[in-house]
């Protein structure tokens, strides 16, 4: 074979084929097949039904949903408890990751056990817990009284303030635990070699640590937030029908007076408010991060 | 050299009765004696009533409970497939499932529907009521020892956050709006039902006394054995009074206004199942004894008139609604109980 058909061989282009499957698609593949079977035929099922009733066609659902004041003021709530649990479970989180995560590796066990532990109880169990502890005679109650805050029982149960400390105290570990594993790949030399260049902790953090930690945030906040505004046993059973939210206007649509139009309008604003969220969160926090990789 | 491959008959045996279980499911499961009943989450169903019944056909319940409309829900889904046999539920719902033709009539041999009223096999029998719970209010004893005397107490502010009011998607939820209705047409219980709207007025002016509107019953009766709240409306005699023989400091309340019969159905799920062990059942269920044991279990007044109670269980005359009234408006009535009762 001369060198001149060597090249030639070489060189040539791979065939093109019209379909083909590598390995890491291969991989992929079931997990494309489930999210299509369990999510996304669901989703389009759901999207029509959004737009038909019993006469056909009709767009009465979201008239309904975004016409009337009372499931407006549904949609506010959910949005407000979806952003309260957020924003408290960062505040609470990320220091508790930053710990967890500069933590001795004994003490690390124990921190993770405290945090993920609660995963393992079902939320039911949980937040009838809760709302045992905020009883008058909870343990709750018992604390403020002895600590001197009030002088009698105060009423916790079934109040916003039970609402979002239980909340927060279900969404917790799922917000420290994507900050945490961002956190735990962080160099310590990049702070320290901050600090030797003269930024305070306070510059630090802010031109630092948390650019460098923002996908940890992001991916927080999306979880958090996504899963918080969709919340249906936690509020129902801390506070009840007094503070209605769109998964409880969807489950009294299908089950109790069988308005599929107004719950697959419900459905769909819902996806459409937590995939916004999800998305603008990402979008603003990928500046930052960028500034942070760069310094 | 090609290799044979041979079977012993132990591996033949397995295989095939790995094949029978695998893929012909019904035929194994067919030996078995087993209903699937879908009715309320009460106590002392599978825990007493339904022993006693299996001990005594030979059968296996297989039970879900939950609330009339989701079981409702659960039986349409499965339509075309019905898996349930018998459905217990409320008669406004029951007259649901009638319309959508998911239930069928009881057949003559529910003998025992001979010795029930006209009143207790509704709608020519379309199903039976197995008791009539009453509902009224319930209250704590340490808190409220003698009861209320009558509904309106309870709109007194000496009440202020210490009201349960069970959501208006439970079937009890009418007690209280009743008792509204009442207090603004002064009519009697039986006949306020077509008023009901003058009620949601009266009962918007309740919302200072309610701590919370609640579809969890087991919560909502939690909170009032432990005193968090002093009322609770309304769950029926069956929760109210089973706890309170229990030693829970409860009392189910006896207001001068009346006491309201849920009337409780059970009924043949349409296509369902082993057809012929639910009619056994539901006739079971029908039966003197069982209606003695039930009256004295679940405090509920029995619905066979051959039944013979304890000498000292005694139930008042309870007042009867018309259900298919309310089966027609109930969706109104959570619409305006949730936006003007229920909000803050």
């Amino acid at each position: 074979m001369t060198t001149i058909e060597m090249r030639t061989q070489a060189e040539a282009q791979p065939r093109r084929r019209f379909f083909q499957l590598d390995t890491p698609a291969i991989m992929v593949l079931p997990g494309i097949v489930f999210m299509v079977v369990a999510f996304a035929i669901p989703v389009l099922i759901l999207v029509a039904d959004s737009f038909r009733d019993a006469g056909g066609f009709s767009i009465g659902g979201y008239r309904k949903v975004l016409g009337d004041p009372y499931y407006i003021g549904i949609i506010w709530n959910s949005l407000q408890l979806g952003l309260i649990t957020t924003i408290g479970s960062l505040l609470i989180g990320y220091p508790a990751a930053f710990a967890l995560s500069r933590a001795p590796a004994r003490l690390q066990v124990l921190l993770f056990a405290l945090i993920f532990l609660p995963l393992t109880v079902s939320i039911i169990v949980k937040t009838f817990g809760l709302a045992i502890m905020m009883r008058r005679d909870g343990i709750l109650n018992w604390l403020l009284l002895n600590v001197g805050f009030i002088d009698r029982p105060m009423r916790l149960v079934f109040t916003e303030f039970a609402l979002y400390f239980g909340m927060i105290n279900v969404f917790l570990p799922l917000m420290i635990l994507p900050i945490y594993s961002v956190m735990r790949q962080l160099d310590p030399r990049l702070t320290d070699a901050a600090a030797s260049l003269g930024a305070g902790p306070v510059t630090t953090f802010r031109r630092v640590t948390l650019p460098l930690t923002m996908p940890g945030v992001v991916a927080g906040i999306s979880l958090v937030f996504s899963i918080s505004v969709a919340a249906y046993v936690t509020p129902g059973l801390l506070i009840g029908d007094r503070f209605m939210t769109m998964s409880q206007v969807m489950a009294k649509a299908y089950l109790n007076i069988r308005d599929f139009n107004l719950g697959a309008s419900m459905a769909v604003v819902m996806l459409v408010i937590a995939v916004t969220i999800v998305f603008t969160s990402t979008y603003f926090a990928e500046p930052a991060s960028r500034r942070g990789r760069k310094g | 050299m090609t290799k044979k491959i041979t079977f012993s008959r132990r591996q033949v045996l397995a295989g095939a009765s790995a094949a029978a279980v695998v893929g012909f499911p019904n035929i194994v499961r067919a030996q078995t004696r087993e209903i699937f009943i879908g009715g309320p989450a009460s106590p002392g169903l599978t825990d007493g009533l339904f022993p006693l019944i299996e001990k005594k056909l030979n059968v296996k319940v297989l039970y879900e409970g939950t609330n009339s409309l989701i079981n409702l829900e659960k039986i349409r889904s499965n339509k075309a497939r019905p898996t349930m046999t018998l459905t217990m539920m409320d008669d406004p719902v029951l007259i649901l499932a009638e319309r959508e033709k998911v239930i069928k009539k009881l057949p003559a041999d529910v003998t025992n529907l001979a010795d029930l009223p006209a009143g207790a096999k509704p709608r020519d029998a379309m199903w039976a009521n197995w008791c009539q719970p009453m509902c009224s209010f319930s209250y704590n004893t340490q808190t409220v020892p003698k009861g209320l005397e009558s509904y309106a107490d309870a709109w007194d502010p000496k009440y202020k956050e210490r009201i349960i009011i069970i959501s208006m998607r439970i079937t009890q939820a009418i007690a209280p709006l009743l008792a509204a209705t009442q207090y603004v047409t002064k009519k009697p219980l039986d006949q306020c039902l077509p008023d009901w709207q003058q009620g949601i007025e009266r009962m918007k002016q309740l919302k200072p006394n309610i701590i919370q509107v609640s579809t969890n019953a087991p919560q909502a009766q939690q909170l009032l054995e432990t005193g968090e709240c002093d009322l609770y409306m309304a769950p029926d005699s069956r929760t109210t009074l089973l706890r309170k023989s229990k030693g829970a400091p409860v009392d189910q309340g006896r207001p001068k206004e009346g006491i309201l019969a849920m009337p409780a159905g059970i009924a043949l799920v349409e296509g369902g199942p082993n057809q012929d062990i639910g009619i056994q059942f539901l006739n079971e269920m029908l039966s003197p004894d069982i209606q003695a044991y039930i009256g004295s279990t679940f405090f509920s007044k029995p619905t066979n008139s051959k039944t013979v109670l304890p000498a000292d269980l005694k139930f008042p005359d309870l007042v009867s609604l018309d259900w298919e009234y309310f089966a027609d408006n109930r969706n109104a009535m959570i619409e305006r109980f949730e936006r003007e009762v229920s909000a803050r």
